[in-house]
């Protein structure tokens, strides 16, 4: 089967006066057609930026150096702003963490709705487009649309602001959603309603969803393959069962052992030591290195490349793993 | 038994929203507006014991941030009473017996956001020493040595006192609060949500400060939180709040394995885990009711699938359902 998304060897970096950040250094990883991929890593891993290179929102100092981004067929590096807006909110939609800022507090829902798809749909009567939108308001579980429509977005809870830009993103029946952190924002209770609705309504469209959050018990229970991100690069990607049950980065192994229910109650939990390091002045080796108990000599002079391992994951680690001398 | 450090009985925060020129006006004139009041904190009560850790949880606007402000004394109550160590206080009411006594330094408060709650134009050395030199609880020469110690309790080392807060990250920001908290050596301490605005791998490193200090320095916590998963690990015993009310009061094995209440239930099967097998979510239905307009009956009887008539029209009543498990649920009749 054939990808809609594949990114190769992605560099997005920004140059400051400080010194060049490389927020995304070199991923590569794809989206099968329906698939649900979880992008997981801490704040500053580069997991956002990841998501707006593909949406084209990298703005100065921001740029994408080199690398592909493949969206069936179409390089979205090499087309047009103009072409990009097709694509953009029609074919790849994306939803952001705080549904208070994306959506315009001056504007009613219906307003905010209806020009979605007006944008890409010039012909469309004003009627239809109504009806599509009310439809997808009640498709991701908002009742009684009708009124729903001509509120503004204050009325609305934080759970329902949240199900409005889901249904914002769902209104072109797009092939991939880019979903930033959709949950955080949310209460628990909440944040299980719109997990199930997500879940749900890419099963029924046969959306491809890239789910970015810092969170990985959110992602465990719902994506096919998890791509784990840390400090601008992708140390270990592989299907959800392996890299949750199965962790082989020692940074994945950390971050899964560190969630206190995989502790035993009242105990210390398992922690990593230290902290992310500067963007500005990443090491010259692995940047794990510093905070990793399985690092050898050779980390700290040479970057680790991701290696396909025999299981099928991809892992960058020169101390654990297959294809590696030691 | 241990002895119980603070009690709390019947408090109740209402926040009322009075009527503006115009209102009043009309009102004078045969119109019917009413103030709009918001019980944040409707009656509630429990005791912590000594050494013991408490975990408040519920979802946003349950009420269990007013609940921490009004325990730690920065939020005046609008009734009931707050008793540290058998002795009465409230809020800021009773202030010359506050400071008879020094309550306000027994209790303490760590923050949410560890970027708002220090103050930007001050150094660590003075963030830290300001509130026991105010206290006189020592002298200005002795500032750097109790500092140097206090950070090297919350494991900052000396390099950290000359630097502003912004130079410093999330995790180490609140490791400096944490400091600022304990340096007038409190014995309850509020943690108001000190976690959730922290990186996964760095929320690790701080919930363990937070376990090692309570054995060093023998605290009692008041965790509050909205992280299920959190809360079980730290806490002995959970507070359950919605909609300004208890539901359910237990020790943590207590409510995890014989949870009595359906909005537990619910809080617990919600939470995200880390397994791979569990496809599907059955989330509870609707959202937090506005707590301007609550329901009739039980609080949670909108969003409850359990719920009766009876539920619809009564309130529960909150009592013991088993040895030291209190639950609000009709169901238990």
């Amino acid at each position: 089967m054939k990808p809609i998304l594949e990114i190769k060897n992605l560099k997005t970096h920004f140059f400051k006066k400080e010194g060049i950040v490389k927020a995304v250094d070199d991923i590569s990883f794809h989206i099968n057609a329906g698939e649900i991929v979880g992008l997981v890593g801490e704040s500053g891993s580069g997991k956002t930026i990841t998501g707006f290179s593909i949406m084209g929102l990298v703005d100065a100092p921001g740029k994408i150096v080199s690398g592909n981004i493949v969206f069936k067929d179409i390089d979205l590096r090499n087309i047009s702003p103009k072409q990009m807006q097709d694509v953009r909110g029609n074919r790849i939609a994306m939803i952001f963490q705080d549904p208070m800022m994306t959506l315009n507090p001056v504007l009613r829902i219906q307003t905010q709705m209806m020009e979605t798809i007006k944008a890409h749909d010039k012909k469309i009567s004003n009627q239809e487009a109504y009806d599509k939108c009310r439809d997808a308001l009640g498709l991701v579980g908002i009742s009684s649309p009708d009124e729903r429509m001509k509120a503004y977005p204050h009325q609305f809870s934080g759970g329902m602001r949240q199900r409005v830009s889901i249904a914002i993103a769902l209104l072109n029946k797009p092939d991939l959603i880019i979903a930033d952190e959709p949950t955080t924002a949310l209460d628990v209770t909440i944040q299980g309603q719109v997990i199930f609705e997500m879940q749900k309504l890419c099963k029924e469209s046969g959306t491809a969803l890239l789910w970015v959050t810092h969170d990985l018990a959110v992602v465990a229970g719902i994506t096919d393959r998890i791509c784990v991100m840390y400090a601008g690069r992708i140390i270990e990607q592989g299907s959800t069962d392996k890299i949750i049950n199965n962790p082989m980065h020692p940074y994945t192994q950390g971050l899964i052992k560190s969630v206190p229910s995989r502790n035993k109650k009242g105990e210390k939990l398992h922690q990593i030591d230290g902290m992310v390091p500067a963007m500005f002045c990443l090491p010259e080796g692995c940047a794990f290195e510093e905070r990793c108990h399985q690092r050898i000599e050779k980390c700290k002079h040479e970057q680790p490349a991701e290696l396909k391992q025999a299981d099928g994951r991809y892992l960058r680690c020169w101390n654990v793993g297959e294809s590696h001398e030691r | 038994m241990k002895d119980k450090i603070l009690e709390v009985k019947n408090i109740s925060k209402k926040f009322i929203k009075s009527l503006d020129k115009t209102t009043k006006f009309i009102n004078l004139l045969g119109g019917s507006y009413k103030e709009e009041v918001v019980h944040a904190v409707d009656n509630v009560s429990f005791d912590i014991l000594s050494g013991e850790v408490v975990g408040v949880v519920g979802e946003s606007g349950c009420g269990k941030s007013t609940l921490g402000r009004m325990i730690a004394g920065i939020m005046p109550i609008t009734s009931g009473s707050v008793s540290f160590k058998e002795k009465h206080y409230a809020g800021f009411e009773n202030e010359k017996y506050k400071q008879d006594h020094n309550i306000d330094l027994k209790i303490q408060m760590i923050f949410q956001d560890p970027f708002s709650s220090l103050n930007p134009r001050k150094k660590v050395l003075d963030i830290i020493s300001e509130a026991p030199i105010y206290h006189q609880l020592i002298s200005k020469k002795d500032k750097k040595s109790f500092v140097a110690e206090m950070l090297a309790k919350v494991g900052l080392n000396n390099d950290a006192m000359p630097r502003y807060p912004h130079q410093f990250s999330g995790g180490q920001r609140q490791r400096v609060g944490i400091a600022r908290a304990l340096a007038v050596s409190p014995e309850l301490v509020v943690c108001d949500e000190s976690v959730a605005a922290l990186d996964v791998s760095i929320q690790a490193q701080i919930i363990n400060l937070f376990l090692d200090l309570r054995e060093k320095m023998n605290l009692t916590y008041l965790f509050i939180s909205h992280d299920m998963g959190v809360i079980e690990h730290i806490a002995d015993r959970i507070v359950v709040m919605y909609l300004g009310q208890i539901v359910e009061i237990a020790s943590t094995d207590e409510v995890i394995n014989h949870t009595n209440h359906p909005y537990t239930k619910a809080l617990l099967s919600g939470v995200p885990t880390l397994d791979t097998t569990r496809k599907v979510y059955e989330p509870i239905k609707g959202e937090i009711p506005s707590p301007l307009n609550p329901p009739s009956g039980c609080y949670f009887h909108p969003r409850c699938k359990f719920a009766t008539e009876k539920c619809k029209v009564e309130k529960p009543v909150f009592k013991e359902v088993a040895p030291h498990h209190f639950s609000a649920c009709h169901l238990n009749d």
